[in-house]
């Protein structure tokens, strides 16, 4: 029954014409930007134009897409009571939550699969592109983070047209509004407060954390200043990493207990 | 005095006569001046003292080490000295001081805290040292040739690494570096107070900083080699209260900020390479006669940054240049804008620091270059030069690459295919 | 959301709250700390300097000299106070109440050659082992001539 649900809900997504657009989309983008800026410039390890593209093109595109797939998906399914149906079924609401987190996770795996697999293909053809482990690990964090927040998304919105507008905005929140906010600000306070908000925004923002991620795991932490020398110290360290890993967990487990415990109230009403 | 006296005598009784049977101090206070004192192959531990004009000339296998502070040779106003062909070792390599005519040639200084110390000297020639400090922080360390208050210096083809700073030049009148490298160590050369200095063909790479030119007046710094200077506070080269500087045909690459000027006048940066820097040039209350010209940037992130001042770019090629040349003079129609709002908070507030390159910033910086174009005063390039002869990178075909490539492709449409049909 | 507005606020008053205390210097931070003036990493612990800006921030230096020069650039309204290594003693102490010795044979990371100690004992007697030295005072930094003397 419950591989069943998984199964369906999969094909739901896949049959999707939104998915597939989407998917042609992220495929041709990324390829595009991480093919020409490779191929113009010489190889360098380290922070430089084209790993900053590589790691902005992700950043950008995917929780884009992720969050406006994902909470559509679940708003539909409550705005076409499909939901109200399934509930008939023998199944608990975690079930059904982990089996949408499931689906939505698989079906973006299966586009990233489809826009490397190009980059590598035609890196192969032209040379000197590379596709670093790192990025692939990045990826699968972001997919993993941002399907989390989609289905709390969904489970607040009920409509997919307000899914889709709340999905929006927090996206345009997380990418760049809250930077913006944080440098405005940083324009009339000290330094060392500047910089306590900057390490607290890193933490409540999953855009600057999984890009955070990048810096401490690639060890190129120097790249953040020497003003966060504390801070990329500690996540440089065993127990960084643990925590780091802690904090990741968080992110994925909050917004999915928060669409568990938004969909109850609902029923209740 | 005497009891130091006497500490020094006891130390050299028992130092040249405890592991090799040749004592070198003693062939030292017998020889005459201009004597060449062939030094065999063997493991001394000692500190010499040169006060006359000798050559000490080592072969394979000679190696001197230093026995406490004091250094392994210390040369004190003489005015032709020669060290040559040895190794040496322990905590200090060579200090000399007052020499008129001093050469170091085919030198291994290892695990040392300082290697050369010299102090007014004069006609100093180096060559062929090389240097390898110990493995602690940078700031627990001494530095690799350090020369104070002298005159005529030659330093070359030495290779320096794991020290303090590479090559300390303080109040120096005259001085050539070059075909140098040095690597791993908190300041390729440190130039203060200098006048007439040169440094020529050198690399530098994975230090906090290349090339520190501090306080100095008249330097050439032409056809080096700056690379992976990223550390927290790393620059390829700063320059820093420094009047009449010539930097040409310098690759900079992977840099933190590739050149940072600072308080400097006449500084003219031109026919230079800058790759892959997170900022190519950086410049702080820096004069009207400075220039960049003719210089090639590729794959910065930021090109410049300054403050108000600016400075004056011109005639050099930037690849992230979006203008025509529809006159086909090789020079573009539209002004380059190099400037970018974010460039100039980082300049005042390093915490900023922290948002370069973030997805935030770059769409600022995009808009930036759109907005107020012909509005800006500091950092525009009026005559950014197009590239007619690109080089075409090398291709070469991965087929491994390209068949796993292939492979993720089919195997997700097929997988594709088969959620739609169960 | 309004948990971390919430939080981001209480954070922000903490901070400005801790800062309004009486200023005390920090230690260094060899791997970052450089000098503000000049550049310079810190390496010479035992000549550094540093401002502890009324608003909480710290701003370091390697030499007295650049500490000066930097106080007459931008003023001291901004300056809660200013603190430079005891030459002997190597441990903090403030600007204002220190005594100065100059002499060009000292070496200092900038070769300004001038010291600074807690008592005007201890620069005498530092002066009465190296047999040379002037005695300055913090007024006199502020007009002194900073730059190499031969």
């Amino acid at each position: 029954m419950y591989s069943m649900l998984i199964k369906l809900e999969l094909k739901q997504m896949l049959r999707s014409r939104w998915m597939q657009l989407v998917g042609l989309l992220f495929t041709f983008v990324f390829t595009s930007i991480i093919v020409i800026q490779q191929m113009a410039l010489p190889d360098v390890e380290g922070f430089t134009r084209q790993t900053a593209s590589f790691l902005n093109v992700l950043l950008f595109l995917l929780p884009l897409f992720i969050l406006t797939i994902g909470s559509m998906s679940i708003a539909g399914d409550i705005e076409t009571g499909w939901f109200s149906l399934l509930k008939t079924y023998p199944m608990t609401r975690k079930q059904y939550i982990f089996g949408k987190y499931l689906a939505t996770v698989i079906a973006f795996l299966l586009i990233v699969m489809v826009a490397f697999g190009v980059v590598l293909a035609l890196g192969g053809l032209l040379g000197g592109v590379r596709l670093p482990f790192i990025f692939i690990s990045l990826t699968l964090l972001c997919i993993a983070i941002f399907t989390s927040l989609a289905l709390a998304i969904g489970a607040v919105a009920k409509t997919r047209l307000f899914a889709l507008s709340l999905s929006l905005v927090l996206w345009s929140f997380f990418l760049l509004l809250l930077s913006y906010a944080l440098m405005a600000i940083g324009t009339v306070v000290a330094g060392h407060i500047l910089q306590k908000l900057t390490i607290i925004v890193m933490h409540i923002n999953p855009v600057e954390w999984l890009r955070f991620g990048y810096f401490i795991f690639t060890k190129q932490a120097s790249v953040l200043g020497p003003s966060f020398y504390n801070v990329t110290a500690f996540y440089a360290s065993p127990l960084g990493y643990v925590v780091y890993g802690l904090v990741t967990c968080l992110w994925v487990a909050l917004p999915l207990a928060f669409t568990a415990r938004r969909l109850k109230k609902g029923e209740k009403r | 005095m005497k009891k130091i006296g006497c500490v020094l005598l006891f130390l050299l009784c028992i130092s040249s006569t405890a592991y090799a049977k040749f004592d070198i101090q003693e062939a030292i206070d017998r020889a005459e001046p201009g004597a060449v004192i062939n030094i065999p192959a063997g493991y001394y531990k000692g500190n010499l003292i040169v006060t006359k004009n000798i050559t000490l000339r080592g072969e394979k296998g000679t190696e001197i080490a230093a026995v406490g502070e004091k250094p392994a040779i210390r040369i004190e106003g003489a005015d032709a000295v020669m060290i040559d062909n040895m190794t040496l070792s322990g905590k200090k390599g060579i200090v000399a001081s007052e020499v008129e005519g001093l050469a170091l040639r085919q030198l291994k200084i290892n695990d040392v805290h300082s290697a050369v110390h010299i102090q007014h000297g004069e006609n100093v020639h180096i060559q062929h040292v090389e240097i390898v400090g110990t493995q602690a922080h940078y700031s627990k360390k001494g530095n690799g040739i350090a020369i104070y208050q002298s005159e005529k210096i030659v330093v070359e083809d030495s290779n320096i690494k794991h020290v303090q700073d590479g090559i300390y030049v303080e109040e120096v009148d005259g001085i050539v570096v070059q075909r140098n490298t040095v690597e791993n160590s908190r300041y390729g050369t440190h130039f203060m107070y200098t006048e007439n200095a040169k440094a020529l063909n050198n690399t530098y790479a994975s230090n906090v900083t290349g090339l520190m030119v501090m306080m100095t007046s008249g330097i050439t710094i032409k056809d080096n080699v700056v690379i992976h200077h990223n550390d927290m506070n790393g620059s390829g080269a700063l320059l820093y209260d420094v009047q009449r500087a010539d930097l040409a045909f310098n690759t900079m690459k992977n840099n933190r900020t590739a050149i940072a000027l600072q308080k400097s006048a006449e500084v003219q940066i031109m026919h230079n390479h800058f790759q892959m820097n997170q900022t190519a040039i950086e410049g702080t209350k820096v004069d009207d006669q400075t220039v960049v010209e003719n210089n090639q940037f590729t794959g910065n992130i930021l090109t410049a940054r300054s403050d108000q001042q600016g400075y004056r770019l011109s005639s050099n090629y930037y690849d992230d240049y979006v203008g025509t040349d529809l006159k086909n003079n090789g020079t573009g129609d539209v002004p380059y804008v190099a400037v970018s709002s974010f460039g100039q908070w980082m300049v005042q507030q390093p915490v900023y620091q922290y948002f370069v390159a973030s997805p935030s910033v770059v769409l600022l910086t995009s808009l930036d270059q759109q907005i107020n174009k012909s509005a800006r005063t500091v950092l525009v390039d009026e005559t950014p030069k197009l590239m007619k002869d690109q080089s075409v990178k090398k291709v070469d075909m991965d087929i491994a690459q390209f068949l796993l490539g292939l492979f993720f492709i089919l195997s997700s449409v097929w997988l594709w295919k088969r959620g739609l049909m169960e | 959301m309004k948990k971390w507005i919430l939080i981001i606020c209480v954070s922000c008053l903490l901070a400005v709250g801790c800062s309004e205390k009486t200023f005390k210097p920090r230690d260094i931070v060899n791997e970052t700390d450089v000098c503000k003036v000049c550049n310079m990493s810190i390496v010479h612990n035992e000549y550094a300097g540093q401002i502890a800006l009324k608003n909480g921030d710290y701003e370091m230096f390697d030499d007295i000299g650049c500490l000066i020069e930097y106080i007459a650039a931008n003023g001291d309204e901004e300056v809660g106070a200013a603190f430079i290594k005891d030459a002997k003693e190597n441990k903090w102490i403030d600007v204002s109440k220190a005594t100065f010795v100059y002499n060009k044979d000292y070496w200092t990371p900038m070769n300004y050659g001038v010291l600074a100690f807690e008592t005007q004992e201890a620069a005498q007697s530092w002066m009465t082992t190296e047999g040379k030295g002037q005695v300055l005072t913090y007024e006199d930094l502020s007009d002194f001539n900073w730059g190499i003397h031969q």
